[in-house]
């Protein structure tokens, strides 16, 4: 007689807690090809753990977000975020399709200005850029986004060194009515901090204000608060006309927009609660629209939203490595990818989903990384059908943030691939080596013997 | 020692004890079944092997840990003292 298929041996206690209406439910989801490339074959031939990203979405999302926008509004540019995700494959698709670069740094100036972005297609923003690189940005004509005072002077020092004026924005923040209310970027609107500086920068014999830029937040929910911000912008360019004559060239409103990641504070998961990109774009160009412009020229609308452009093209691959039952009785997996290289676990409860499901009882499992550290957690609980070790997940959406706050730490940081849209599969960064970890280090003379 | 558990063929598990229920897998119910019926734990990994497909040390991790899981949920009597 032949034996019967077998499935590990599961019991699992029924407990009625709240009811969720919400959500599609994560049972006997599974996740066995990416862009039409099956995740086996991945595994086999790139190893694991593994970075996916998916041209098609990142293509297919950056045309979608500007034409919601492009829809509603006669002068719109995208300006893709350096920080949520620099690697160089990833920023050439954004800027071949039409996208700007948005830099917080030195290093992420540089790194736009060695993909060939010319200076006048780079926002430059964040607290502190050093005297080189402001100089650097002025020389090449970036738009440079003033974060404060001590800022602002040492512009018009560069600019008086220069022996011509230099056109320069301001960052405005402001209540928005959201939380955490971002006040440490930038001058006040509220308390008229931003009215000064702008009529500074207007008496100023070497600076001209050109345009008005603010970013409200991270993963906001409401799109209500960027009308309230792009209002404000528009308010604070009418006065400042009526006072110097000042017109603006653009408005930037920065990004912050969600994408479809579900917080862990989140109750109903961003595939529910995330809005749509057009409610976004409807609260801010209807703001811009109804807004009277000095002399009738709309400034162009810039945007720098990162997250909601390329969280969703981004998957991590894994592999189980081990099964465990916790002193409480709780299923444990260790898997081969942990937070060092998926940062985001601190902020998500990602999807976690098996390749391939062999049936068998789902069950709340905690998803342990392969650190020796206890906060080590890819998710805290999450259903799962019995896996073996060997058997792959696939993590998502991952594609903000991780490949850019991710830590060498322990373990090597694994491969980067890109699916092309005909299915292509390139390496767009290969897994770290020793001598990527040591080699910038030196060992004294004195210490280089070994006993 | 399982008196007050009510296992049903498809998976459903009452204990009468506390009113917890509880679902188990086919497996789960194969092996909670031999022991309702008095098969020694000792044997239940055996047991596994003759009736499906599985190697001998899947068939020992997965008998003691699914031991250890009705501990864990306190369906042995022995939890209840």
């Amino acid at each position: 007689m032949s034996k019967l298929p077998y499935e590990r041996p599961t019991v699992v206690k029924h407990t009625s807690g709240l009811a969720n209406k919400f959500g599609r439910g994560s049972s006997r989801r599974t996740v066995p090809r990416i862009d039409g490339v099956a995740v086996s074959s991945l595994i086999e031939q790139y190893g694991s753990p593994l970075f996916v990203f998916s041209e098609h979405t990142l293509r297919m999302r950056y045309r979608e977000v500007h034409r919601a926008f492009s829809m509603r509004y006669p002068k719109v540019q995208l300006a893709w975020s350096y920080k949520t995700n620099y690697l160089d494959a990833i920023c050439r698709i954004y800027h071949q399709e039409g996208s700007f670069a948005e830099v917080v740094s030195e290093m992420e100036y540089e790194m736009a200005r060695r993909l060939g972005v010319p200076g006048e297609r780079i926002l430059f923003n964040g607290p502190y850029k050093p005297s080189d690189a402001l100089r650097r940005a002025f020389e090449e004509g970036a738009k440079v986004h003033l974060d404060h005072y001590d800022e602002l002077y040492e512009a018009e020092r560069i600019a008086r060194s220069l022996g011509r004026k230099v056109a320069v924005a301001i960052r405005v923040n402001m209540d928005t009515g959201i939380y955490p209310r971002w006040d440490r970027f930038g001058f006040n609107f509220d308390s008229g901090e931003a009215l000064d500086a702008a009529r500074r920068i207007a008496a100023s014999e070497h600076l001209v204000l050109t345009g008005l830029h603010c970013h409200i937040g991270t993963f906001i929910l409401e799109p209500e608060a960027y009308r309230k911000a792009a209002t404000n912008l528009a308010t604070l360019a009418r006065e400042l006309h009526k006072d110097s004559g000042t017109t603006l060239d653009y408005v930037d409103l920065g990004g912050g927009f969600a994408s479809r990641a579900t917080l862990h504070e989140q109750y109903a998961p961003g595939t529910d609660s995330t809005p749509p990109i057009d409610e976004y774009a409807e609260a801010i160009t209807s703001a811009l629209l109804a807004a009277s412009w000095p002399g009738g020229k709309m400034p162009t609308l810039y945007l720098e939203t990162g997250r909601a452009l390329v969280d969703e093209a981004g998957f991590l691959v894994t592999r189980v490595v081990g099964n465990k039952r916790l002193p409480g009785g709780a299923r444990a997996l260790v898997v081969d990818a942990g937070v060092s290289a998926l940062f985001t676990s601190f902020w998500y409860r990602h999807d976690v989903l098996p390749v391939e499901d062999r049936g068998g009882m789902l069950e709340e499992t905690v998803v342990y990384g392969p650190l020796c550290m206890n906060i080590d957690v890819v998710r805290p609980s999450v259903l799962l059908p019995p896996l073996e070790p060997g058997d792959a997940l696939v993590v998502r959406p991952v594609g903000a943030y991780n490949v850019t706050q991710w830590m060498q730490f322990i373990r090597y940081r694994p491969p980067v691939l890109l699916v092309g849209e005909d299915g292509q599969t390139d390496v767009i960064r290969r897994g770290e080596r020793i001598e990527d970890i040591k080699g910038p280090e030196e060992l004294p003379a004195r210490l280089k013997a070994e006993q | 020692m399982f008196a007050h558990l009510a296992l049903s063929e498809n998976g459903f598990l009452f204990d009468q004890r506390t009113g917890y229920s509880f679902s188990l897998s086919r497996t789960g119910v194969f092996l909670l079944r031999r022991l309702l019926d008095g098969t020694p734990p000792e044997q239940l990994a055996a047991a596994l092997r003759e009736t499906f497909e599985v190697d001998e040390q899947t068939a020992e991790r997965d008998a003691i840990q699914f031991l250890s899981r009705l501990k864990d949920l306190r369906l042995t009597e022995e939890e209840d003292r």
